[in-house]
């Protein structure tokens, strides 16, 4: 919910009240292009009164042609590229017949959503591109943020409801709580609920948003509830996971990655090497991840941003794409990869990670317990890909062979290890094996420089250029 | 007592090192059948525990030239595979093998069957002294 504080009151603002706050602000003034699920945004502002201070045109281009010939041709109508022409093409309409008459005093805006609401049979993915570019002050240069939402309403009715209260929203939230990070994406889904709206990636540019991280935002996403999960490429660019995803084989690997280290590397090294040898898997498709749990994140139930960071700057510069989830259990995180492709899909992990999975406490909410989250896990023919752990004080080595389980899961631990389905590395780089990120971490803190080995030299050079983790 | 294990897969070859350091073995480890017997024409070791299926020089094949060679003292030979039917059992030990242990192998057993070349290795041993005593004394 979205609070205003103002004289000292808190104001609670509905979708309402918020579009007839823009309505009523002088200074905003612009174009509204919806494609897909009625013009359900640009609704809300005609119905509040006070519309023609702030709309100066309104299109909802249905017809393809006449979409191509407004907008440029494209190959498909609801995806970022086809956004981005729409917020562009409008905006600079605004620009172009406006910008002499009343530039000194407008803060010209483009509002723009491209849809794909749910088909009578319900037979699509029902998702939509939304986004509004403009002028944070006039004649300033222009400010942007685009989100992807996924609409989870069972009615498509329901679901343009929802869609213009997010962009409502959205709008209000860009031109009033730019300077508040945490309330801007909580506010989005004022009046709804995660279980009718999901926005899965969100990215602010311009010059609006420059101290704005897009990495923190997307985990905001997900810290906050409106995203079970977010991802951004090795640049820091925010992705939107069905695009990345979308049939393709998937390769993930669950790490604190505090900080990433050579360990963490060759577990995704050995994993590739063998998930692309598997029969049906095409190897120049496979997406690899580096997936981060927020449980993972949070100490003392807040997240440090700085830690934050610094963790993924590191994984960037080993050039790997980042996974933020909520999915702490297995099974979940199975569930949402498994929503974005038919191909297969390997999760990488070592012996501690595997020793949990056998653990049955972490399976009491579900009805069929670890029968259940095993029969979820390993659908459409996902592997686990075990990397061996050794202990660096006693030498113990364990691998899938030796690994020990409860004796009641003894049978159904060797069946899923006969079946292929959990499988043993054994191409590691043995000098790998007693690395582990808690040591580089007390090494660091030690300023014993021994730790530079222990982590790609492009990691090294990044914590020792920025002073991550206490370095000195 | 030294243990010469021979094993190309790192994963198996880990977990033998493993499990015979926590006993208390001395262990010495190669990556395949040659580099193996290299060490076992430099060094003494009275227990080889040995792959089937290695590079170069298989498990069989390392078994028979022990056994052709004829050492100073008796080599208690383990051969390790996942080979499990009846003819490849009788191939391993033909060659000279003593133990026959299939792959994934378990450690109780595997410890259980250490002991037992402990106590021929041990009883060769002293046998093989009994035999140098009475010989010295015959020939004195």
């Amino acid at each position: 919910m979205n609070i205003l504080a103002g004289a000292g009151q808190a104001e609670v603002l509905d979708t309402r009240q918020k579009a007839l706050r823009i309505n009523l602000d002088l200074q905003r003034y612009g174009a509204f292009a919806e494609i897909g699920a009625g013009q359900e945004v640009v609704r809300w502002f005609f119905r509040v009164g006070g519309a023609a201070g702030t709309i100066a045109r309104s299109i909802s281009a249905y017809d393809m042609v006449f979409s191509d010939a407004i907008y440029g041709p494209c190959e498909r109508y609801v995806c970022r590229p086809r956004l981005q022409s729409m917020l562009d093409k409008e905006y600079e309409s605004n620009l172009t017949l406006l910008r002499d008459l009343r530039g000194d005093r407008t803060a010209f805006f483009a509002f723009a959503d491209t849809v794909s609401a749910r088909n009578f049979k319900g037979t699509n993915e029902c998702h939509g591109w939304m986004g509004v570019k403009f002028q944070a002050v006039p004649r300033d240069v222009e400010s942007q943020v685009i989100v992807h939402v996924r609409m989870l309403d069972s009615d498509n009715v329901l679901q343009q409801e929802a869609l213009g209260v997010v962009g409502v929203n959205l709008m209000f939230a860009a031109f009033y709580l730019r300077d508040d990070p945490d309330r801007f994406i909580e506010s989005l889904l004022d009046g709804l609920s995660v279980d009718r709206i999901e926005i899965d990636m969100i990215e602010f540019s311009g010059n609006a948003f420059q101290h704005v991280d897009n990495r923190v935002m997307s985990m905001k996403l997900v810290q906050l509830g409106l995203s079970e999960a977010a991802m951004f490429a090795a640049n820091g660019t925010v992705l939107q996971p069905s695009e990345v995803l979308y049939k393709k084989p998937i390769l993930v690997e669950r790490g604190s990655f505090r900080p990433v280290t050579l360990a963490n590397v060759d577990m995704l090294r050995c994993a590739h090497e063998k998930f692309a040898a598997e029969p049906g898997v095409d190897s120049s498709k496979i997406v690899q991840l580096m997936e981060i749990t927020m449980s993972n994140l949070m100490v003392g139930g807040q997240v440090d941003f700085r830690d934050f960071l610094a963790r993924a700057d590191l994984l960037a510069a080993t050039g790997v794409t980042v996974l933020i989830s909520d999915y702490f259990e297995y099974y979940r995180l199975a569930a949402y990869l498994a929503r974005h492709t038919r191909a297969q899909i390997g999760i990488t992990m070592g012996i501690p990670s595997l020793r949990e999975l056998f653990d049955k406490k972490y399976y009491t909410q579900l009805q069929g317990g670890i029968l259940e989250s095993f029969g979820r896990l390993f659908k459409n023919d996902l592997k686990l890909y075990i990397y061996p752990l050794i202990d660096a004080k006693s030498g113990d080595f364990t691998a899938v062979q030796n690994l020990e389980v409860a004796p009641d899961l003894r049978k159904l631990y060797e069946y899923l290890v006969e079946q292929g389905r959990i499988e043993q590395l054994n191409n590691f780089n043995e000098a790998c094996l007693p690395i582990y990120s808690r040591d580089v971490l007390s090494r660091i803190e030690a300023c014993d420089p021994t730790w530079e080995e222990m982590v790609p030299t492009q990691v090294a050079e990044v914590i020792k250029q920025r002073a991550y983790f206490g370095y000195r | 007592m030294k243990v010469l294990i021979a094993d190309d897969d790192p994963v198996s070859r880990r977990l033998l090192e493993s499990y015979l350091r926590k006993w208390e073995y001395e262990v010495e480890v190669t990556t395949d059948g040659e580099q193996a017997w290299q060490r076992i024409q430099d060094g003494e070791f009275p227990i080889v525990i040995c792959d089937w299926m290695m590079p170069k020089v298989d498990g069989p094949e390392l078994i028979r030239r022990i056994r052709e060679q004829g050492q100073n003292g008796y080599i208690y030979t383990i051969l390790l595979t996942s080979k499990s039917n009846k003819g490849d059992f009788v191939e391993g030990m033909q060659s000279g093998a003593d133990e026959f242990v299939s792959k994934p192998f378990d450690h109780d057993e595997l410890h259980a069957r250490l002991r037992a070349a402990e106590r021929i290795v041990n009883l060769e041993r002293s046998l093989r002294a009994a035999k140098a005593v009475v010989e010295r004394d015959t020939e004195g």
